[in-house]
């Protein structure tokens, strides 16, 4: 039993108590080997719905400053895979560290966005995690999350039980993208497939027409 | 942080700004209310007619009188200017994170908080708290912009960053006026239309950092 275990464990409790939370798709996480998690982020809960729902052991990319909020993050984080992420200047170190750990075959799990959405709508990509996923040329398990942002908005200082979907649909293969010119390239065909997936994942099982999208 | 950091201006009729607190917000113009029950958003007119909402509506709606562009950010001459009371914090350190002897990356840490003020105009950015810290940048020296939980990140030349956590205002609304200044004076200096503000500030144009 490591940290990570009792955490996820723990964070299952919690998003037991907090929302009705409905997990499909977990045959398409791989049993072994490397892949990147790719998530819609649209709640303060969605990374305790998604390491809670993943029975894959995932290091998760989060903001650098996290690290530094007090000793209980300080301690927590690394225990539980955390990467820290620089996220106002280009960090190569942060890169590096992902390929390092595909490589190993782990799973990373990354939020695209790059921020919780103010209003539930899936915001632009960071190009950065696109140039990544094609330079990896791991599988990507894409994660759609729906209801979370109904549960616990950016802007409430108190989540609400709300019916909760986390939906995993199938590995997407995009191979291998070694040169720089290459990747930039499949940017934007690579950026806007993964944003339709997304958003079908998220939309499927969304109850219509509230506090969401 | 509150409703009325997503509804800083009245979705109903554009008055500018907002009040409220919590999971509640109420335009004194228009008598627009707006609140969160269980899982869902209602607004009820000054009539009294209650409507279910989406988050989504009431940003396009924001966003379709004007966004953060309002009367509130002009000066009487007609300049823009607008400026907010808010807590200034810089970076001051950079730590490696290490855990069972491998690196997992660089943790930032920000200095202790202290009351400032951020001033916005069609030409900078202005920055004054205690410390005397602060300065003026053009937008085209702005390196990122992106809110961050309650905050407002701007990365500033030198491998600066400079973080604000609004008192009084909106983190919504001052993300959107400085994105709206940022586009607005590259698009003005022909430089391109900016296509992402983090972790830089990067133009169609050239396809490169800017």
């Amino acid at each position: 039993m490591n940290w990570y275990s009792v955490f996820r464990w723990v964070v299952r409790g919690v998003v037991g108590i907090l929302v009705r939370l409905e997990v499909t798709g977990r045959e398409n996480i791989p049993e072994r080997g490397p892949f990147l998690l790719i998530a819609n982020h649209q709640g303060t809960l969605d990374p305790l719905l998604v390491q809670g729902s993943c029975h894959r052991t995932v290091h998760t990319f989060t903001k650098s400053t996290q690290f530094s909020s007090g000793p209980v993050f300080r301690w927590l984080l690394p225990r539980i895979n955390a990467i820290p992420a620089r996220r106002y200047r280009v960090d190569p170190q942060v890169v590096r560290i992902a390929l390092r750990l595909l490589k190993r075959g782990e799973a990373v799990g990354i939020y695209p966005e790059g921020e919780r959405s103010w209003d539930g709508t899936l915001q632009p990509f960071r190009r950065g995690t696109v140039r990544l996923i094609l330079k990896a040329g791991v599988p990507v398990v894409p994660c759609g999350i729906a209801g979370s942002f109904r549960a616990w908005p950016r802007w409430s200082r108190r989540p609400t039980r709300a019916r909760v979907s986390v939906r995993f649909g199938e590995p997407i293969h995009f191979g291998v993208h070694d040169r720089r010119h290459e990747r930039e390239e499949a940017l934007e065909a690579t950026t806007a497939r993964i944003a339709r997936v997304l958003v079908a994942l998220s939309q499927e099982s969304r109850p219509a027409d509230r506090t969401g999208a | 942080m509150a409703l009325k950091d997503l509804c800083y201006r009245c979705p109903g009729c554009g008055h500018d700004p907002m009040n409220g607190e919590g999971d509640r917000a109420w335009c004194r113009s228009c008598g627009t209310r707006i609140r969160r029950r269980g899982d869902q958003l209602f607004s009820t007119s000054a009539g009294g007619r209650r409507r279910r909402v989406t988050a989504s509506a009431l940003s396009r709606e924001i966003e379709r009188r004007g966004g953060p562009i309002s009367p509130q950010t002009f000066r009487a001459d007609g300049t823009l200017e607008y400026s907010a009371r808010t807590m200034v914090s810089w970076r001051i350190s950079e730590e490696p994170v290490w855990h069972r002897g491998v690196l997992r990356g660089f943790s930032e840490t920000m200095s202790p908080e202290v009351p400032g003020r951020v001033t916005a105009n069609r030409e900078a950015l202005t920055v004054q708290d205690g410390r005397r810290r602060g300065g003026r940048w053009g937008y085209l020296e702005l390196r990122a912009l992106q809110s961050s939980s309650s905050a407002l990140q701007i990365s500033l030349p030198g491998n600066r960053l400079v973080q604000f956590r609004f008192t009084t205002d909106s983190p919504k609304r001052w993300e959107d006026l400085l994105r709206s200044l940022v586009r607005e004076t590259y698009h003005r200096a022909g430089r391109g239309d900016v296509v992402e503000f983090q972790p830089a500030i990067v133009t169609r144009s050239c396809g490169s950092r800017a």
